[in-house]
């Protein structure tokens, strides 16, 4: 547990600071530049704040797709990079398509993945699509 | 390219001079334009022996130029053939196909008014004139960029995709995939639903497709459309490719109502083009190609963050645009399913 305020604080009175205080001077040629630091930021801040949960979540599912895979101590980026070069070779083969209901299975691991990508990159999309 | 430079637009003056004939060329502003990672755009306006300003545009390859496009020659001659076939183009001017004149190969063209901007384009009702007859017009625009067919002794250049563009397409786009140095597994499974479902095209159905006809390189003024950019893709393919990439969500710029690039709806846009080309749309087809425009884009958006990360092009912009990849995942997943479950169209 790191001292409070942690990386996503910090993030987050940086941008907010950065939009009241310095926003108001930036030239309109600018403009574009420092929306896209601020999004940066925002980006971040809730990555940091997400901490590895996303992640934890994603291995979850894969050991569910993949219950005979062995157990692991290695890293969850080590073992999700592990299972999902497996997912992509299985999928590139078709290896889910003939049975209905594993085909449903993979396919809702890859929904969820890709909205908890989103819900760090930009939450907007999920409010505007319906899909929170 | 300098073109700031005072020798480079002296180089400039000389060359149109010796393409056109013109005793005098000056030069009144010659001014960066922004915007166009891969393309480099300058508004030159420029006089020929004291006659009335032409009011143009100076396009170059930016420093790193992405493999898949065309050279500024090639770009002029599709332009040419698509000025030709009544297409609402800048006018194509003058080619300087080397590196001669400027350091770099150049085209001009007539610059046109207006803004291609889409975040504008969506949402400001001045920009684009009547929304409706607007969309049309894009349907018929398009129809007349396939009116253009093989084969052209003048677009000798653009290859035929073999064995058709849908194979063609997921091979390529397959072997991008592999090539990355990590795994999208979305994306996998939607390049293989297309491999499984990949349309079969008759060669005599292939024609001139703009490979990036989208909000966002179309121009537009207060009254409607004033220009078509951006050719640097085009090439012989399945016209609905180019339906599957207009209507694809990201270039409706958050006005996903209108799915018709964000302008309008898409019966609307399907009318314009059966009005002007007599064809049939197939909207199976479309949903195929419309779920490709994500896989093309997924890739783009891995491999502009890529050049950020590898260090060949630090940039915030490229950096951001990594972050969008899951979007264009989702979209994949969705499409994919609803195609499934019969909603198409």
């Amino acid at each position: 547990m790191r001292n409070r305020p942690n990386a996503a604080d910090l993030l987050a009175i940086a941008r907010e600071t950065f939009l009241s205080e310095l926003m108001p001077h930036v030239p309109d040629g600018d403009r574009y530049t420092a929306l896209m630091v601020a999004n940066a930021m925002a980006n971040a801040e809730r990555e940091s704040a997400a901490g590895d949960t996303p992640l934890r979540a994603e291995l979850e599912r894969l050991r569910v797709i993949y219950p005979r895979a062995p157990a692991s101590d290695d890293p969850v980026a080590v073992q999700l990079d592990r299972f999902n070069r497996q997912l992509a070779v299985d999928l590139r083969k078709g290896a889910h398509e003939a049975d209905r209901a594993r085909r449903e299975q993979v396919r809702t691991h890859l929904v969820l993945t890709a909205i908890e990508r989103v819900r760090e990159s930009n939450p907007k999309y999920l409010q505007r699509e319906g899909l929170e | 390219m300098g073109l700031s430079d005072d020798d480079a637009r002296t180089a400039l003056e000389v060359f149109i001079a010796g393409q056109t004939g013109a005793d005098r060329v000056v030069t009144q502003r010659l001014e960066k334009l922004s915007g166009g990672t891969i393309q480099e755009n300058w508004a030159w306006d420029l006089s020929l022996d004291g006659a009335e300003p032409i009011a143009a545009v100076v396009r170059s390859d930016a420093v790193s130029g992405v493999g898949e496009s065309l050279t500024r020659a090639q770009e002029f001659a599709v332009l040419e053939a698509a000025h030709a076939a009544g297409v609402t183009v800048p006018e194509p001017l003058w080619v300087c196909p080397d590196d001669a004149v400027t350091g770099r190969p150049f085209c001009v063209m007539r610059r046109v008014a207006g803004t291609a901007e889409g975040h504008r384009v969506v949402r400001d009702p001045a920009l684009g004139g009547d929304r409706i007859a607007l969309t049309r017009r894009l349907g018929e625009e398009l129809a007349r960029i396939h009116s253009i067919r093989p084969p052209r002794d003048d677009l000798g250049f653009l290859d035929m995709p073999t064995p058709d563009p849908a194979r063609h397409a997921v091979a390529k786009f397959q072997d991008y995939l592999n090539a990355m140095p990590e795994v999208y597994p979305a994306v996998q499974w939607g390049l293989r639903w297309a491999a499984t479902h990949a349309p079969d095209l008759a060669p005599d159905e292939i024609v001139l497709t703009h490979h990036d006809y989208r909000t966002g390189n179309l121009m537009v003024d207060g009254a409607g459309l004033t220009g078509i950019l951006d050719w640097e893709f085009a090439g012989w393919s399945d016209r609905h490719e180019d339906m599957g990439w207009f209507f694809a969500k990201y270039s409706r710029f958050g006005a996903n109502e209108n799915e018709a690039g964000g302008i309008g709806p898409r019966d609307v846009f399907y009318d314009g083009y059966r009005a002007a080309s007599g064809a049939e749309i197939d909207p199976h087809r479309v949903h195929f190609w419309e779920i490709m425009a994500n896989v093309r884009w997924a890739v783009m958006a891995v491999q502009q963050a890529g050049r950020h990360l590898s260090g060949e092009q630090p940039s915030l912009e490229l950096a951001l645009t990594g972050r969008i990849t899951p979007e264009f995942e989702l979209e994949i997943l969705m499409l994919t399913e609803e195609y499934e479950e019969g909603r198409v169209g």
